[in-house]
């Protein structure tokens, strides 16, 4: 007890540098490997006072020219809707000298001029907005080759798996008739299905579906070796 | 007691029904919730034609005004082209002016080749007068710049 105390108050006396210049000897902060960027969404709505703060940490200082596809201040390039509620440059020097110009009569402008307000108003072109991506062929391939892993896998099912463990014997195919003609006698889906497709008077088919192999599903039903196991 | 309670029931569903009947008569034309636009074509294009023809129309107005048309299932006629140009001209922006061409030449779908060298033609006295160029003339018929993502911008 006593020297434990005896030992903090020595630590004590023996501290060379305040913790202030302790702060000047630590090392400058790295950056972090990945640097995240702050998109503002709606989801940070909340975390405003006001919503014109919101809006304005946004869209930074463009101007507001109009009510747009839905009244929020967003650019999209839309056909539908080709005039967005913003401009898609910010004010910069050379543009508000080009807009004072533009004032003026539009036969002056040259057409780098009047490209230029374009742009400073609008991201993209109609014929740039349309023109295909091509995204199409990375989107079907992705399906494709989904689409032979399954047949993959049912292959393998089928050589390695299934030899093993053999199907139920109710797979087999006289198994099947006979459901068939169990089915026939409960009268199944009288009105569009199965029992819909089968005379009872005449017992046979009014017109057989194409998934029945069946002329007679009711015909005996002749068993080999391998069903009677 | 009961004749009073009578004669009281009566003076109060009267007066109800009196007061009640001009209301319900109000009330029902301003309720008209759905039903077919009974505006003429020719009505239509008056009414745009003066929307954009108006000497106080500023460039929120103008946009909505050509938003609208371009959300509709038709191609509006060369006059009404013609008055957006002119509101185009007096609210001093070329850009919107160009993408309203642009969203005019789209608009003709499948039939481009036939009514879009109609509308050009119909409309080409007030372009030069202005001195609007069409899309084809600017270069931006065809995809001009390639941009980057947006995700990708610092």
């Amino acid at each position: 007890m006593i020297t434990s105390r005896l030992i903090l108050l020595n630590l004590k006396s023996k501290s060379i540098l305040p913790l202030s210049q302790l702060n000047i000897i630590r090392p400058p902060k790295a950056p972090p490997l990945i640097q995240r960027r702050t998109v503002i969404g709606f989801a940070d709505k909340h975390t405003f006072k006001d919503e014109d703060e919101w809006i304005r940490k946004r869209i930074g200082n463009r101007e507001i020219v109009g009510y747009g596809t839905n009244g929020e201040p967003e650019y999209v390039d839309r056909v539908d809707y080709p005039f967005p509620s913003l401009r898609w440059k910010p004010p910069y020097p050379e543009i508000q000298a080009l807009r004072e110009k533009e004032k003026g009569d539009w036969r002056l402008l040259s057409i780098e001029e009047k490209k230029a307000l374009y742009r400073a108003n609008f991201r993209q072109t109609f014929a740039e907005f349309l023109a295909p991506t091509g995204d199409w062929m990375g989107i079907v391939g992705v399906a494709l080759i989904l689409t032979s892993i399954g047949i993959w896998l049912y292959m393998l099912l089928k050589k390695y798996v299934y030899v093993q463990t053999p199907m139920p014997k109710s797979l087999s195919f006289n198994s099947q008739q006979a459901q068939c003609a169990r089915m026939l006698q409960l009268r199944t889906n009288p009105c569009t299905g199965l029992a819909s497709k089968w005379d009872y008077e005449k017992m046979k088919w009014k017109s057989k579906p194409w998934y029945i192999p069946w002329e007679d599903p009711y015909a005996p039903i002749i068993e080999c070796e391998e069903d009677l196991d | 007691m009961f004749r009073t309670v009578a004669l009281r029931v009566h003076s109060a569903v009267r007066t109800g029904l009196n007061l009640n009947k001009p209301t319900v008569l109000a009330a029902f034309p301003a309720r008209c919730m759905s039903h077919e636009s009974t505006e003429t074509d020719a009505e239509f294009d008056n009414r745009y034609e003066s929307f954009f023809n108006r000497k106080d129309i500023d460039g929120w107005e103008l946009r909505k005004g050509m938003n609208d048309l371009c959300g509709m299932d038709l191609i509006p006629e060369p006059r009404i082209i013609v008055a957006a140009m002119k509101a185009c001209r007096r609210v001093n922006d070329y850009a919107l002016a160009i993408r309203f061409l642009e969203a005019i030449k789209n608009k003709c779908g499948g039939k481009v080749n036939e009514i879009y060298p109609y509308i050009v033609k119909e409309i080409q006295p007030t372009l030069t007068e202005l001195g609007i160029d069409t899309p084809e003339q600017l270069g931006i018929d065809k995809p001009e710049l390639a941009l980057q993502s947006v995700y990708d911008m610092s």
